[in-house]
C-alpha cells in the first residue's frame, strides 16, 4: 500500500463563495478533478490508505463567514457547508428540536473528528456507514448545490446515486443541508447505532427513523437503515407495511419480510447479514415501542 | 539532637541535600505510595523515544513487503532503485543471507526473504535514502518476480496438507512443534470420574497494540563500533543475534534501549529493520533510521497464537478434579518464533493453583502463511486458562456447587508441588479468591441480578521468570552495579529494559529503601550494553524478581559497609544503624540520626570511591521436575490472580457490557503498589478487550478489508481483516469498565523483599470470568472467543429455538 505523498498535492484557498465556484468551474472546464474540502476528516483517511486521490483540492474551511453556522429560516434549519458537529452540538436549540440527529453528530468519531466533521461533508462522502447523514435522511433533509450556472436544491432521498457516488455535478459545491421546518422539534425522532466499539467505531447496523403516532397509529413513518445497502437508505416496503398500523398489529415475521424486500446486507470484515438483518428488525421493534412510549404519556 | 556531622575538611563545601529536623521515619520506600521515577520526563515530552533521535546525515531506511502469503522469489530487479536520486543503498535478502531467531533450536527467519516469501508482509528488501518519501518511491521501483504457491490459512489444513510445505526443510512437515507429557493415569481417572465435562474452545488471535511503533536506528562509528537503538524489549537477545547474522563480534555491537512506548511481548525477539539499519548503516557509513507503519507493526505482530482447544475434565462428587485431558493446535503463523516456549507453556504452565492429580496435554503448533504469532502478556497460559476456567464453571453448574466454592476445594496449597514437578512457594489464592468474593459482593448479588445481568468468576496464577535462560548458559540472568557519592546519590546500572511496566522504579525503589534515599535521589541507567551490565530483557515478568534480587545484593553489601562506618561514629553495634529517608539513625535512639549524606561523605573519605555489584542465578533446588521439557515453565516463584466480572447483555443485539470488573493479584510484596495496580488495570482491561473485541484476524479468501468480495485462490488468501486502529478493536476509554484494583501481599522467600510478578498474572483470568459471567447473564456459553454481539445473537437465537 504506498501513500500518497501530501506534499504533490496542490490545495487551493478561496477567499469567497463566488472564487470557489470560479475554480470549480475552470478545473471542471479544463478537465481537471477538483475535490472540496473542509474538516478533511475523510480525506486524510483516504490518502493514508493510498486511495487515489484527485491532484487538486479546493479547501473551503476558510469560507466559514459564508457557509459557517446554522440559521434558522422559514424553510426550516439551514446547516451551513463548513458547519462541524462540535458547532451545532453546542447550539442548544439544535440539540432540543433535533435530538437524534445530535446523538448521531455525537456519535461520529471521537472528539477530534467532531470538532472538524462537517454535516456536508458527512453527506457528500456518501458512505453507507454514516451516521449523521442517515439521520438527515430521515429527516427529509435537502442539499443545496451552488455553481456558476445558479443554485439546485436536491433532496438526500435522491442524492446518493451509487456506492459512494452522488448526483453532484464536478463544478458545483454545497452550500448547505437544510433540514424543513416540519421536522424540525417533531415527535419520534430516534437513532441508534450499533458500532464496532463505543466511539471511534464504524457502525455495523443502524437506524435513523422519524415515527410520528396519532391516536395510537402510526401516521408518518421514515426508516433509514445505516450498513445495510451501499448507500444510506430509506426502507420504502417495510415503511407502507408499517404506515396506519397501530403496535399490537404489527407482526413480527412480517416486518422482517417487507425488510428484506428493501435491504439485503452482507458478510464483511465487521459483520454479517444474518446479525445485519436481525439486528435491524429489532432496532426498529425498539424505536416503535419507544416513540409510541414517548407519544403514550 | 545530634546535629550534623561536618568535620571533615574535603567535604565542607559540598552542596548539601537538605534535611528536615522531623523526626526519623524508620519507614522506607518500599511499599509506599510513588509513580514512576521517568513519568515526569515522558509526560513533558522531554524524554526521547527512539524515533525521537537523529543524527547528522542520518538516511531513513523502508521496506519492501510481499504482497502474497506463498510465494517463490524468482527475482529481484533493484537497479531502478539504485538509480533514484537520493537512494543510498538498496539490499535484499542475499546481503544478510544467515537465519535467525530468538529461540537458539528453531531459527527459520531471514532478516529479507531469501528464496521465498511466507506471508503477507513478509520483509523482501530495503532502502536507504535521504528522507522516508523518497525510500518510498525507490519501493515502488523494485521489481520483485514471485511464483505465487498456494497458502495455507487454516491450522487444521496445515496438519493435512503434504503438498503445500511452508518451510521445506522443516523434518515435520508443517509442524513446527509438538510436545505430549503426561502424569498419572488420566484415562483411569477420567473413566472412574463422577463427572466428565468435555469441550471445545477456540482462542482467538490478539496483537499486542502498543502506541508506539517499532522502530531502530544503526550506525557504525569510525573504529568499526556498530551502535544500534532500538525499540526492543530484550538488547540483550538483539545484540546476541546482530553479531550472528552480521558476522561481528559482540564486542563491536552496542545496543541502547531507549524509553519505549508499549511492547507487551511485541518487541520480545529481533526484527527486520534492526537487521536491516544495521547493516545499511555499514553499507552507507551513515546513520539509518527505519519507522514501521502502523500496518508494518500489525504484519510483525508476534502476537497471542489461535488455539484449537479439546479439554476433558473429570470431577468427583464435590468438585474435586481427578483429571484433566487437553489437546490443542496452535496456529503459529510463518514462523517460529517462541513458539517452542509457547507449546510447553500450554501445557506446563496450568498445574497450579489447582491440583491435577492426573493430567495429560498434547499440543501441537503449525506454520501457516500468516503473521507470526508469538508471546503476548500471559504468553501461552492465556488459551488453556480460559478453556479450564470455564470447564470448573460448567461442572459447579451441574454439580450445583458455588464456582468460588469448587476453586476452594481444589487449591494446590502453599509450599507445594504441581502434578508437573513444579515448586509452588507461596500463594495468597485463597485470599485472592476472597477479596473479589468480598469486593464484589458476590454473595447476595449472585443469582439475584436482574435480567441480563450476570457474575462470574475465575482464578489464574503466572511465573516470575523463568527458571532457565533461553539459551543454556551458567552466567546471571542478571545483574547491577551501584554507585553512590559524597552527592548523596546513588547510580544504578541495569540491562533491564524500562517498556513502561516501570523496571527502573523498582530497582530505584529497592536502592532508596536499602541505602535510607529518596526515590528522587537514585538514577537509573539502563539498557545500555556499554554501560550496564548484562539482563536477559522485559519478558516473562522476570524483572521485578531477577533485577530486583541484583539490586539487593549490591544495595545490601553498600549498607553493610555504610553501617559499620557510622556504627563507628557512634560507637554502636552496625545492626543497630537504620538507614531511610535520608536520615541515618539509631534504632534504639531515634533523636540520634545523621543525613545520609554525611554518612556516604563519611564513608567515602574512610573506604574510598563507593560501589558494588550484585546478580542474580536462579535457584538450582526444587524448583522444576525431572524429565525432557520439564524445566520449561518452571519459575522461583509464581502469582496468583482472582477476577470477578459483573456484564450486562443486552439482548436485542447480543452486545455485551462489562459493567465491573474486580481483581485480586498476590504479588507477594508491592514494592511500588500504584505501580502493582497500574499492572493490574492494564492486563484485566487488555484481557477485556482480548474477551469481547480485539481480533487479529486473517482473511482466508473471499474477503478484501473493505468488504468487496473478490476471487480466491493463490495469490489472494491472507490478508488481514483489520491493520489499523480503526478496525482493529481495541476499547477506547469508553469502553472500559469499572475496574477495582486489588493488592494481596503473600511474601515468596524467593523474591526481592518477597516480590513476585505483577505485570502479566492479571490478565489470565479476566477472560474466562467475563465468559461465565455471560453465561450467568443469559443462559449461552460462547467457548469461541471473541465473545461478539453476532454470536451471542446466534446463541441466544438457538437457545429459543431449543426452549
Amino acid at each position: 500500500m504506498q501513500a500518497v505523498m501530501l506534499r504533490d498535492v496542490e490545495v487551493m484557498r478561496p477567499r469567497t463563495l463566488d472564487e470557489a465556484l470560479r475554480l470549480l468551474d475552470r478545473a471542471h472546464r479544463e478537465g481537471v478533478r477538483l475535490r472540496p474540502m473542509a474538516g478533511c476528516t475523510d480525506v486524510l483517511v483516504d490518502a493514508h490508505f493510498g486511495k487515489a486521490l484527485p491532484e487538486r483540492f479546493l479547501d473551503v474551511w476558510g469560507l466559514r463567514k459564508e457557509l459557517g453556522g446554522l440559521r434558522w429560516t422559514e424553510a426550516g434549519l439551514v446547516i451551513g457547508a463548513t458547519c462541524t458537529y462540535a458547532e451545532a452540538l453546542e447550539t442548544p436549540k439544535f440539540v432540543a428540536e433535533l435530538p437524534a440527529l445530535a446523538k448521531a453528530a455525537s456519535q461520529v468519531g471521537a472528539r477530534q473528528i467532531q470538532a472538524r466533521g462537517t454535516f456536508a461533508g458527512n453527506v457528500e462522502n456518501a458512505s453507507p456507514a454514516a451516521d449523521a447523514a442517515p439521520m438527515l435522511l430521515a429527516l427529509d433533509a435537502q442539499v443545496k448545490l451552488a455553481s456558476l450556472q445558479g443554485v439546485r436544491t436536491v433532496p438526500l432521498l435522491n442524492y446518493w446515486s451509487g456506492y459512494r457516488q452522488t448526483v453532484r455535478r464536478p463544478d458545483e459545491l454545497i452550500t448547505a443541508i437544510v433540514v424543513p421546518a416540519a421536522a424540525l422539534g417533531s415527535q419520534g425522532q430516534w437513532f441508534r447505532k450499533v458500532g464496532t466499539r463505543a466511539y471511534q467505531a464504524i457502525t455495523k447496523v443502524g437506524l435513523a427513523s422519524r415515527l410520528q403516532w396519532q391516536g395510537g397509529k402510526l401516521v408518518d413513518v421514515r426508516l433509514a437503515a445505516i450498513s445495510m445497502a451501499a448507500t444510506p437508505k430509506r426502507c420504502a416496503t417495510l415503511e407502507t407495511y408499517l404506515k396506519g398500523r397501530e403496535l399490537a398489529t404489527i407482526d413480527a415475521a412480517e416486518l422482517r419480510h417487507a425488510q428484506a424486500v428493501d435491504l439485503q446486507p452482507i458478510d464483511d470484515v465487521r459483520s454479517n447479514a444474518t446479525y445485519r438483518a436481525e439486528v435491524f428488525a429489532r432496532l426498529v421493534e425498539q424505536a416503535l415501542r419507544e416513540t409510541h412510549l414517548a407519544t403514550a404519556h | 539532637m545530634n546535629r550534623p556531622l561536618s568535620s571533615n575538611p574535603t567535604s565542607r563545601d559540598l552542596h548539601r541535600i537538605d534535611v528536615d529536623d522531623s523526626p526519623v521515619d524508620a519507614s522506607g520506600v518500599v511499599g509506599s505510595r510513588h509513580g514512576r521515577i521517568d513519568s515526569l520526563e515522558l509526560l513533558t515530552g522531554v524524554g526521547k523515544y527512539t524515533d525521537d533521535l537523529t543524527l547528522p546525515r542520518m538516511l531513513h531506511c523502508k521496506i519492501l513487503r510481499s504482497p502474497h502469503a506463498h510465494a517463490r522469489i524468482v527475482s529481484i530487479d533493484s537497479s531502478a532503485a539504485e538509480g533514484l536520486t537520493g537512494v543510498h543503498a538498496v539490499i535484499t535478502g542475499a546481503d544478510m543471507p544467515v537465519r535467525y531467531g530468538v529461540i537458539p533450536w528453531t531459527q527459520d527467519e531471514y532478516p529479507l526473504a531469501l528464496g521465498k516469501v511466507r506471508y503477507i508482509g513478509d520483509a523482501v528488501a530495503a532502502v536507504a535514502a535521504v528522507s522516508e518519501e523518497v525510500a518510498k518511491a525507490a519501493l515502488a521501483l523494485i521489481a520483485v518476480k514471485y511464483e505465487v504457491l498456494p497458502a495455507i490459512i487454516d491450522p487444521r489444513e496445515a496438519l493435512t496438507r503434504k503438498d503445500v510445505l511452508i518451510h521445506e526443510d522443516n523434518k515435520h512437515g508443517n509442524i513446527s512443534k509438538q510436545v505430549t507429557l503426561a502424569f498419572g493415569d488420566v484415562d483411569a481417572a477420567l473413566a472412574g470420574a463422577e463427572l466428565v465435562i468435555e469441550s471445545d474452545y477456540e482462542f482467538h488471535g490478539a496483537t499486542h497494540g502498543a502506541i508506539e511503533p517499532h522502530c531502530a536506528m544503526g550506525h557504525v562509528d569510525g573504529k568499526g563500533l556498530l551502535t544500534v537503538w532500538s525499540t526492543t524489549q530484550v538488547p540483550h537477545y538483539l545484540l546476541r543475534e546482530l553479531g550472528r547474522v552480521l558476522d561481528r563480534p559482540s564486542h563491536s555491537i552496542r545496543v541502547i534501549q531507549p524509553p519505549v512506548g508499549g511492547a507487551f511481548g511485541g518487541k520480545s525477539e529481533p526484527f527486520d529493520l534492526e537487521f536491516c539499519v544495521a547493516k545499511l548503516a555499514d553499507l552507507t557509513g551513515r546513520p539509518v533510521k527505519c519507522l514501521y507503519t502502523r500496518e508494518e507493526v500489525f504484519f510483525a505482530h508476534r502476537g497471542r497464537h489461535p488455539f484449537s482447544m479439546h479439554y476433558k475434565t473429570g470431577f468427583d462428587r464435590e468438585g474435586r478434579i481427578v483429571a484433566v485431558d487437553g489437546k490443542s493446535l496452535l496456529d503459529g503463523g510463518a514462523y517460529s518464533s517462541f513458539g517452542l516456549v509457547t507449546t510447553y507453556y500450554s501445557g506446563q504452565l496450568l498445574g497450579s493453583p489447582y491440583v491435577f492429580p492426573a493430567y495429560r496435554f498434547d499440543s501441537t503448533r503449525v506454520y501457516t502463511n500468516k503473521p507470526c504469532c508469538g508471546p503476548k502478556r500471559g504468553h501461552g497460559s492465556v488459551q488453556p486458562r480460559f478453556a479450564i476456567e470455564v470447564q470448573l464453571d460448567k461442572a459447579a453448574t451441574v454439580l450445583g456447587i458455588d464456582p468460588i466454592e469448587l476453586r476452594r476445594r481444589n487449591f494446590i496449597g502453599e509450599n507445594s508441588q504441581t502434578i508437573g514437578g513444579f515448586h509452588v512457594g507461596s500463594s495468597g489464592f485463597l485470599q485472592c479468591l476472597s477479596e473479589v468474593e468480598r469486593a464484589s459482593g458476590w454473595r447476595h448479588k449472585r443469582g439475584n441480578l436482574p435480567k441480563g445481568r450476570g457474575l462470574g468468576i475465575a482464578g489464574s496464577t503466572y511465573i516470575s521468570g523463568t527458571n532457565y535462560c533461553i539459551y543454556p548458559t551458567e552466567l546471571p540472568q542478571s545483574a547491577v552495579q551501584i554507585c553512590l557519592d559524597r552527592s548523596g546519590r546513588v547510580r544504578v546500572f541495569v540491562g533491564t529494559s524500562e517498556i513502561g511496566q516501570g523496571s527502573n522504579t523498582v530497582v530505584a525503589t529497592l536502592a532508596a529503601d536499602e541505602l535510607g534515599v529518596e526515590l528522587d535521589d537514585v538514577r537509573v541507567l539502563a539498557a545500555d550494553s556499554d554501560l550496564t551490565p548484562v539482563d536477559l530483557g522485559a519478558y516473562s515478568s522476570r524483572g521485578t524478581l531477577m533485577a530486583g534480587n541484583a539490586c539487593l545484593a549490591a544495595t545490601r553489601e553498600l549498607a553493610a559497609k555504610l553501617r559499620e562506618v557510622i556504627a563507628k561514629t557512634w560507637d554502636c553495634p552496625p545492626g543497630d544503624v537504620g538507614l531511610a529517608h535520608r536520615k541515618a539513625f539509631r534504632h534504639s535512639d531515634l533523636t540520634v540520626w545523621m543525613p545520609i549524606q554525611e554518612a556516604f561523605i563519611l564513608a567515602e573519605s574512610q573506604l574510598g570511591t563507593l560501589g558494588a555489584v550484585g546478580s542474580y542465578k536462579t535457584p538450582t533446588e526444587n524448583v522444576h521436575g525431572d524429565y525432557r521439557g520439564g524445566t520449561i515453565g518452571a519459575s522461583p516463584a509464581y502469582s496468583f490472580t482472582a477476577h470477578v466480572a459483573e456484564v450486562e447483555v443486552d439482548e436485542e443485539t447480543g452486545e455485551v457490557t462489562v459493567l465491573s470488573i474486580w481483581c485480586a493479584h498476590d504479588c507477594g510484596l508491592a514494592l511500588s503498589p500504584t505501580l502493582v495496580e497500574g499492572q493490574i488495570e492494564g492486563s484485566t482491561y487488555m484481557g477485556a478487550a482480548e474477551a469481547l473485541m480485539e481480533h487479529h484476524r486473517v482473511l482466508p479468501s473471499g474477503l478484501r478489508s473493505d468488504g468487496q468480495k473478490r476471487e480466491t485462490g493463490p495469490g489472494v488468501d491472507g490478508l488481514l481483516a483489520a491493520s489499523s486502529l480503526l478496525d482493529y478493536r481495541m476499547p477506547t476509554s469508553m469502553d472500559v469498565p469499572d475496574l477495582i484494583a486489588l493488592i494481596v501481599e503473600r511474601p515468596d522467600p524467593r523474591g526481592p523483599r518477597g516480590a513476585k510478578e505483577a505485570g502479566e498474572g492479571p490478565l489470565h483470568s479476566s477472560i474466562p470470568a467475563i465468559a461465565n459471567a455471560v453465561y450467568d447473564a443469559v443462559g449461552v456459553r460462547i467457548d469461541d472467543l471473541p465473545i461478539t454481539p453476532e454470536k451471542v445473537l446466534a446463541a441466544l437465537k438457538r437457545k429459543a429455538e431449543v426452549g
